[in-house]
Formats: structure tokens, C-alpha cells, sequence
């Protein structure tokens, strides 16, 4: 079996096949992701599609001394991060039409794991796409940091910044 | 090892979800959550880290959408070899662009020497010429930032139909 690094390398050389091998490789696990990552699965649909369009056009780009995996969820990272982006700006705005107390003003309840999940929502994005990646990508320091292009000590620094964001102001059920 | 370190080494375990695995080192570390309370509020925060992230794996993708994905990816890879037409695109709205251009032109002359005829009983000549002179002046500014514009709005439109795939 081909490894997705060589599957790349034809990608890079237009081969169709490959990159039909790789969609089916990678499409279930990298929607579960993005399913996580964007909040829903028409959402992810949508991203799904994105991030395979962006593999087309990025692969002549794609380095073959690295890996495929992180590459490919750098991509999907980066997409979930523009939607959650776009997410958060129409819900404040809706919010704000609304008279209602933005989410970021909002005053959080102690903790319930649904008051966890909105605030892992509301983190910043550097902090958050971390976590995703971490919990929902499955991926090591060393590919997150080859996925966001970030030195393998800033993904660290960024976990624990996101584990300390989240346990500020946390209250025991 | 301090609290900090110890806090820092839970984190560590929580991530790559060891937190309660069995090994000898979650059972020092817990042992030490039990009697320090700062740790201990710390592991139970780590726990429920854990279990609100710990969501249940999503329904898989539907077939459909694999193969759309697959679909629009493969017509990118194709267009990617084929030479991108810019030019011809650009030569059109160009081209359409410069057939208005007389009606401007007209419509300047027509502005000035209407101006001129209107004017000419009330202020000198040399007002005259230097209302005209600016009026050309805005105007030549306006249609080139316009005609400026037209390669730009064509990229903007090439980039928009080939992200959409």
C-alpha cells in the first residue's frame, strides 16, 4: 500500500487515482474532526469539501519530507478556524440585534459539561484548535506543530494556556 | 516535585488521556491530589475536561458527500494543469471597458464646451481654462482608477470560481 506521503507526491503530479486513495483514506476520520471542530455536520460537510479542494491546489506546495497527516489537518485546522470565526461574529451579531448579553459577556454557571463545552468554544483560536487537534485529530506536539507550522514548544505552551483559560473561574459542581 | 510540576504533569497525562491508565506515575500522582487540595481540585477539573470533551464519535460521512468532495477536488487538480486563460478574460473586459470610452470623451467635450459658452459672459478666460483644466483632471483621475480596477475585479472573480471548484 502506497503511503500518503507518496500518494501526495503523485497528487502533486495530478494523478487523479491518488487522490481518490487519500479521499477515501482520510474522509471519515477528517469529518469526525471537523464535525467536532465546526459544530455540525452540514458545517463539516461543507469544510470536508474545502479542505480536499485546497489539498488539490496545495499539493505541487506540499513538502515530501513531511508528513501527510498533519498537513491535511492543518488544513481542515484552518478551515474550522475561519468558520468558527465567521460562527462567533454572526452570533454576536445576533445577539446584539437581539439586546441579548453577547456570549463572551455572558456570566457562565458553574461548571456543567455543557458550560465546558461553550467555553472551550468561546477560547481563543490559537488555544482552541490546539485541544481540537490534540483530543479530536489525535495528533501528537510534533505534528500539531508541523500542522499549524508552529514550533513544537509553542504547542505546548498553547495546551496548557488552553487548560489554564478554561480553569479559570471553574467551581466544583 | 513541586505542586506546579505536578499540576503541569497532570495536564500532560490529561491530554494524551492517561490521566487514570494504572501506571505507576497516575497512581503517585493521584495519591497526591488526594491529599493536597489544590492538586486534587486541579485532577477533578482535568476530569471533567476530559469528559466534555469526550463527545460521542459522529454518525459517519455520507457516502454522497465523499464522493462530491472527491468530485470538486479532482476538477481542481484538472484545471490546475490546464494554462489559466487570464489573458483572454482580461482582454475582454477591457474591451468592453474601452468601447465606453468615447462616450466619455463626448461627454467631457460636450461638459466643456457647454460650460464655456454658458460661462464666458460672467468669468475671464483664465478661470475658465482652469475649471476646465480640473475638471479633465478628475475625470482622467476617475476612469483610470476605474480602468484600474478592471484587473483586479477580474482576478477577484477567477479566484471566487475556482475556490467554489
Amino acid at each position: 500500500m502506497e503511503s500518503d506521503e507518496e500518494l501526495m507526491a503523485a497528487v502533486a503530479r495530478g494523478e487523479e487515482r491518488a487522490l481518490g486513495a487519500l479521499v477515501e483514506r482520510h474522509a471519515v476520520r477528517l469529518h469526525a474532526f471537523l464535525v467536532r471542530a465546526a459544530g455540525t455536520r452540514d458545517d463539516a460537510d461543507d469544510l470536508l469539501q474545502d479542505t480536499w479542494i485546497r489539498v488539490a491546489r496545495g499539493a505541487p506546495t506540499f513538502d515530501p519530507r513531511r508528513r501527510a497527516r498533519p498537513w491535511l489537518y492543518g488544513i481542515a485546522a484552518n478551515l474550522a478556524r475561519d468558520h468558527h470565526r465567521r460562527r462567533s461574529v454572526r452570533l454576536r451579531a445576533a445577539h446584539e440585534e437581539r439586546n441579548a448579553p453577547a456570549p463572551e459577556r455572558a456570566v457562565f454557571r458553574p461548571l456543567e459539561r455543557i458550560d465546558l463545552r461553550h467555553r472551550l468554544d468561546r477560547l481563543p483560536d490559537r488555544l482552541r484548535e490546539v485541544l481540537m487537534l490534540r483530543f479530536y485529530a489525535d495528533l501528537d506536539e510534533a505534528e500539531m506543530a508541523e500542522a499549524l507550522g508552529i514550533p513544537k514548544g509553542t504547542v505546548k505552551s498553547r495546551l496548557h494556556g488552553a487548560i489554564r483559560e478554561l480553569r479559570r473561574g471553574w467551581e466544583e459542581p | 516535585m513541586s505542586c506546579d510540576a505536578i499540576q503541569e504533569r497532570l495536564d500532560e497525562r490529561a491530554l494524551a488521556r492517561t490521566l487514570d491508565d494504572g501506571s505507576p506515575e497516575a497512581v503517585e500522582l493521584g495519591a497526591h491530589a488526594l491529599r493536597c487540595a489544590a492538586c486534587g481540585a486541579h485532577r477533578r477539573f482535568l476530569v471533567a475536561l476530559e469528559a466534555a470533551l469526550d463527545v460521542p464519535e459522529p454518525e459517519p460521512v455520507a457516502a454522497a458527500v465523499v464522493a462530491a468532495a472527491r468530485t470538486r477536488a479532482a476538477r481542481v487538480l484538472r484545471s490546475r494543469e490546464t494554462p489559466p486563460a487570464v489573458g483572454r478574460e482580461l482582454a475582454a473586459a477591457l474591451g468592453v471597458a474601452v468601447l465606453a470610452l468615447p462616450l466619455v470623451v463626448a461627454h467631457a467635450y460636450l461638459v466643456i464646451e457647454g460650460g464655456a459658452w454658458l460661462l464666458a459672459a460672467w468669468l475671464p478666460a483664465p478661470v475658465l481654462t482652469w475649471l476646465g483644466a480640473v475638471y479633465l483632471l478628475s475625470l482622467a483621475l476617475g476612469v483610470g482608477a476605474l480602468y484600474g480596477l478592471i484587473p483586479l475585479a477580474v482576478a477577484f472573480r477567477r479566484r471566487a470560481s475556482w475556490e467554489s471548484g
